[in-house]
């Protein structure tokens, strides 16, 4: 048996899923969530085969969740109307369901996953989440157990970690599993600006910047915290600056 | 300013040509030529500074010919006394400048008229080309107004997600996705057939939020509740018909989608004065939400909408407390 997971919050989309997913005997439903938190905690504790996903839901949507969580698993993405979202899955292997949707549709979208089920989702959504970001103007972490949503202002910078980045606030910094340049293309341009291999600066909360040693720079943020320039953005920062 | 420059310089040239051929000398003609080009430039200045600020209905008010009759007065005043005290020994020209005075001051009077005129005739341009720039503009805020409406109306998430409903509810429950198929027809009717800016009462009003709110509550089941508190003397007091509509589509999207628990939304209607005072509120997490309600499109519709209707700003207010967004609309009563 097949372990499927559903996780929407309009009860009756989920019941038509369900009711769909009677035509299929060898995939047992094993649990339903109305929102993001519960889904990645269903989908950690039961490791599904598929799992179907709204978009649009309570504080963080389904691309959101995806991104916290640390094994992805096969996603069918139910939705009602989503622009950026509809465009990506076109030029993609992913599938979707339009609401409203019919047996047919629904049993097609099963074929699809049955035949090719291991896809690399996460080049796909990239790009999806990256205008979702650029809408919503924030980022989802996930932290020691919790879900955190901190908007983007409240970012101090970020910084390279390996694999990761650090997410720099005022009191303390969240690790994420992405790149620097996700984040150089992703942030708003006008607010923050790579000035380091290894720094993204959230402009707004520059207060200080000083020379520091021969030829370099040292910006000092409103926490007090102080992050190298380096040599070649040192002139595009004065650029923006207007000095 | 070319063409008046033009007109007094011609005016100078033809009165010096004139001393000349009475046989005056080339100096005395030149001065007092010059003087009196100066005089001319300095009331021509005067008179256009008053038509910028002063623009009237007709060119040729009595304002406006008092202005000129005052102001070719005070040329020619002046024109004399300069005159008189520079050739007094030179009784001759005296003589001819007593004569010439009035002459010379038709000659002005004329002038002045005719740059009046021009002024005049420019500022009237300036002033259509306003009026026409402010209709255009009016007009395509109400086009502007009206689409926006219909697609509030049209929201495709809102309705494929109900049509969604249905199809779910068409087996498991046949009698209540009738039942929604009714609620959505009839949102939808009254969404299309409304004058956008026709006054209804707020009864109608409420009727419709109703059967929004009934739909959604289909759609996200207990999550959802509404509450009204409705004054018995307001039911009968007017309202631009659908103004309502966007401010609860913004309470139930910011109370469903920015919380997990189950969300009230509260509809209170009052009358304040000579006003009929609507507020809707929804829960609000100010910590979590990253962004902020009320600064939608859907609002910003309702300020323009009721700016256009009733020529008045800030009736709309919004209020957000640690835990409660509200928005409250102030209508004007006859």
């Amino acid at each position: 048996m097949k372990k499927v997971v559903i996780i929407d919050d309009e009860p009756l989309a989920r019941s038509i899923v369900k009711q769909f997913l009677k035509q299929h005997e060898d995939l047992e439903l094993i649990d339903e969530c109305s929102n993001g938190y519960e889904g990645v905690k269903a989908i950690e504790k039961h490791n599904p085969d598929l799992v179907f996903l709204d978009i649009q839901m309570p504080k963080i949507n389904g691309f959101e969740m995806l991104e916290i969580i640390d094994e992805e698993p096969s996603v069918i993405f139910t939705t009602a109307f989503d622009e950026y979202a509809i465009k990506a899955f076109e030029t993609s292997a992913i599938d979707y369901l339009l609401k409203p949707f019919t047996q047919e549709r629904f049993d097609k979208a099963i074929e699809k996953w049955r035949k090719n089920k291991a896809q690399p989702l996460k080049t796909v959504l990239g790009e999806t989440v990256q205008k979702q970001l650029n809408e919503d103007q924030r980022i989802v972490v996930k932290d020691a157990g919790n879900i955190k949503i901190i908007p983007t202002v409240d970012v101090m910078y970020i910084e390279a970690y390996d694999d990761y980045v650090k997410i720099h606030t005022k009191e303390r910094y969240f690790l994420k599993k992405k790149t620097m340049n996700y984040y150089e293309q992703s942030l708003d341009k006008a607010n923050f600006l790579r000035i380091h291999r290894s720094y993204i600066l959230n402009i707004n909360q520059l207060t200080r910047i000083e020379s520091f040693e021969k030829n370099s720079y040292r910006a000092t943020l409103t926490n007090g915290a102080a992050i190298p320039i380096s040599r070649s953005s040192y002139g595009e920062l004065k650029a923006i600056l207007g000095l | 300013m070319i063409k008046t420059f033009i007109l007094i310089a011609g005016l100078s040239i033809f009165h010096f040509s004139t001393i000349r051929s009475v046989g005056f000398t080339e100096k005395t003609a030149f001065f007092d030529s010059a003087s009196l080009f100066l005089l001319c430039f300095l009331f021509v200045n005067l008179i256009y500074t008053i038509q910028r600020y002063y623009h009237s209905n007709i060119a040729l008010n009595t304002t406006n010919f008092s202005i000129l009759a005052l102001f070719t007065g005070l040329t020619i005043g002046a024109h004399y006394l300069i005159s008189y005290s520079v050739f007094k020994e030179n009784a001759a020209f005296i003589y001819f400048l007593n004569g010439s005075l009035l002459s010379k001051s038709i000659l002005v009077l004329l002038v002045y008229l005719i740059c009046l005129l021009l002024f005049w005739i420019d500022q009237q341009k300036i002033q259509e080309r306003r009026l026409q720039d402010f209709a255009i503009e009016k007009e395509r805020e109400s086009m502007a107004i009206e689409l926006n409406s219909l697609q509030q109306q049209f929201k495709p998430h809102f309705l494929f997600n109900s049509l969604n409903s249905i199809n779910a509810l068409t087996i498991t429950n046949p009698e209540e996705a009738r039942k929604m198929v009714h609620l959505l027809s009839e949102f939808m009717r009254a969404a299309v057939r409304e004058n956008q800016s026709e006054l209804v009462e707020l009864e109608q009003e409420i009727h419709h939020i109703k059967l929004y709110t009934d739909i959604e509550k289909v759609r996200f089941g207990s999550r959802l509740s509404v509450n009204y508190e409705l004054d018995e003397d307001v039911l009968a007091l007017k309202l631009p018909s659908l103004i309502l509509q966007p401010i609860i589509e913004n309470a139930v999207k910011y109370g469903l989608y920015g919380h997990t628990e189950d969300v009230e939304i509260s509809i209170k209607a009052s009358k304040v004065d000579n006003f009929l005072s609507v507020s809707i509120s929804n829960p609000y997490d100010k910590e979590q939400q990253s962004t902020v309600q009320g600064t939608g499109y859907g609002l910003q519709s309702i300020e323009k909408k009721m700016l256009i209707l009733y020529n008045r700003a800030n009736l709309l207010c919004v209020n957000s407390s640690d835990k409660l967004f509200t928005a409250t609309l102030n209508i004007p009563q006859q």
